[in-house]
């Protein structure tokens, strides 16, 4: 077996299988079990499983975007604005090494960025209408069919 | 819950899903809720104008961010896909602390299926499409990322480690007959995990993973056919669920060997027709489809499906389903070794040559 590459290189956790029975899930599959249960008592299985439309919380919402100063909060009714969550725009996350040459490029690209259209102007102030057709071809942005690696740094 | 209890839950379901709908330029006439499911619903909003989904979905808000900002980009670079509405603010998504919602466009057609190969086909130019579109994102600042490049010595490491330790445990149950079929393949499944992973210290993943970096790219991470309709002739997106900054080349592994999984053999022929379609949008490099080579060699299909039964993730699969399944994977990993050892004449099938 090719087994050239030091596998204590990488820290990956090891998993102690002493604990750990392994049993084949027989005909019925592991859930078999269950489903006898549920034979035995079908009353109260149906009780259990009966649907309900999934729930819809009454909680403050916070609209995101594309930045910062377009996150706008709206409070739904009845809910205190003192019980927004607000932490994501105290989130601050460290670039990692690679993420930091990628924003080098982002910073380099500043310029075309603001080119693009935000999610802002772009949003309808009225009601929206669907396009029925995707978009015509060529498909391809004419903005990117010209960006090249080269033209990025 | 009886008739009229529910009746009454709906409506008030309705009402609450209608205060959600505010923040959007729509006004709702119709609401009905078509899934719900590991934490994600989906209604279908009725409006004078057309109809929209609207998706619940209990994830961490700042992950979202980064998918619909990867979604608005997308179509921002013309991708044929299903249009994200901004609310009436500009938001591309609406955080309720541990959920979220998203409105995007409903559109309806053909379904592409995995058994008509001018679909498949359609699907792999697709691909190369959503690739190129993909390019130049930059994600807003306290969004969360998915990255999976640079850590592919990782996954297999992890992968291998488990299909050893699965190898002890098959080696305590001889009698059970997917052990006994799992012991008759694994090592020679292990050998070509290793070799992959050696193929990794390459310079090629290298460059690869530096220029798919620099470049914003990302992949689409789990290609379905079920978030795909054909729409005037052409594949369009109309459900965009996750993304994940990697290497192009792990959504051509994952829709190669889904297709093959169906076919249950690899067709090298059918193989070099969709890396052709692919090609034909987003060409390759030699070296790129080396890398892609290693990750069609690594045994990610026979590896899912020994974790699935050692750890028992399918809990109402029985035996004869694991095992139908599992001499499936064989029979595709096996047959794919031809088409892995004739990787200068698929390259040229590829690239153009009849």
């Amino acid at each position: 077996m090719a087994k050239q590459v030091d596998l204590d290189e990488i820290d990956i956790p090891k998993v102690d299988l002493g604990e750990y029975r392994f049993s084949p899930p027989s005909s019925m599959g592991w859930s078999a079990a269950e489903y006898e249960k549920l034979l035995n008592n079908p009353e109260e299985g149906i009780q259990k499983e009966t649907f309900s439309p999934p729930e819809v919380p009454q909680t403050t919402l916070t609209e995101l975007s594309l930045s910062d100063d377009r996150r706008v909060s709206i409070s739904l009714d009845n809910v205190p604005k003192d019980k927004e969550d607000g932490s994501l725009n105290e989130v601050t996350v460290e670039p990692t090494e690679k993420e930091e040459v990628h924003e080098k490029k982002a910073e380099k690209s500043e310029n075309q960025e603001k080119k693009e259209p935000s999610a802002e102007e772009k949003a309808p102030a009225d009601d929206y209408i669907i396009s029925e057709n995707p978009p015509a071809k060529p498909w391809l942005a004419k903005r990117l069919s010209v960006f090249t690696l080269k033209d990025s740094e | 819950m009886n008739k009229e209890k529910y009746a009454e839950s709906l409506v008030k379901n309705h009402e609450d899903l209608e205060k959600v709908l505010r923040y959007y330029p729509i006004k709702p006439e119709t609401i009905k809720l078509l899934s719900s499911r590991s934490g994600r619903s989906k209604w279908l909003i009725g409006t004078a104008n057309g109809n929209f989904f609207l998706r619940q979905e209990y994830i961490n808000p700042k992950r979202m961010l980064f998918i619909a900002g990867a979604h608005w980009h997308l179509q921002n670079n013309g991708l044929p896909i299903a249009q994200l509405i901004p609310t009436r603010s500009g938001g591309l998504c609406l955080s309720g602390g541990d959920h979220i919602y998203i409105l995007y466009e409903a559109h309806e057609g053909d379904p592409v299926l995995y058994y008509d190969q001018s679909h498949m086909t359609q699907a792999m130019a697709f691909a190369a499409k959503f690739h190129l579109a993909s390019r130049g994102y930059i994600p807003v600042d306290g969004s969360k990322k998915r990255t999976r490049t640079g850590k592919w010595h990782k996954l297999y490491r992890w992968k291998l480690q488990e299909l050893e330790d699965n190898k002890k445990l098959a080696q305590d149950d001889p009698g059970d007959e997917f052990s006994r079929l799992f012991l008759e393949h694994v090592d020679q499944m292990l050998t070509r995990g290793y070799a992959a992973l050696n193929e990794l210290n390459s310079q090629e993943l290298a460059e690869w993973t530096h220029e798919t970096i620099e470049s914003g790219m990302f992949c689409q991470q789990d290609f379905t056919m079920a978030r795909m309709i054909l729409k005037n002739e052409q594949v369009f997106m109309k459900d965009l669920h996750s993304v994940t900054i990697d290497l192009p080349a792990r959504d051509l592994r994952i829709l190669l060997n889904k297709i093959m999984k169906k076919l249950a053999v690899w067709d090298q022929d059918l193989a070099c027709r969709m890396l052709r379609a692919y090609d034909q949008v987003n060409p390759l490099t030699e070296t790129q489809y080396s890398v892609l080579w290693t990750d069609l060699k690594f045994p990610h299909m026979f590896c899912a499906m020994a974790h699935k039964y050692f750890l028992g993730q399918k809990e109402s699969w029985g035996d004869e389903k694991y095992l139908m399944n599992f001499r499936n994977v064989i029979s595709v990993e096996e047959s794919k070794q031809a088409f892995l050892d004739q990787f200068d004449k698929n390259l040229r099938v590829i690239k153009g040559a009849d």
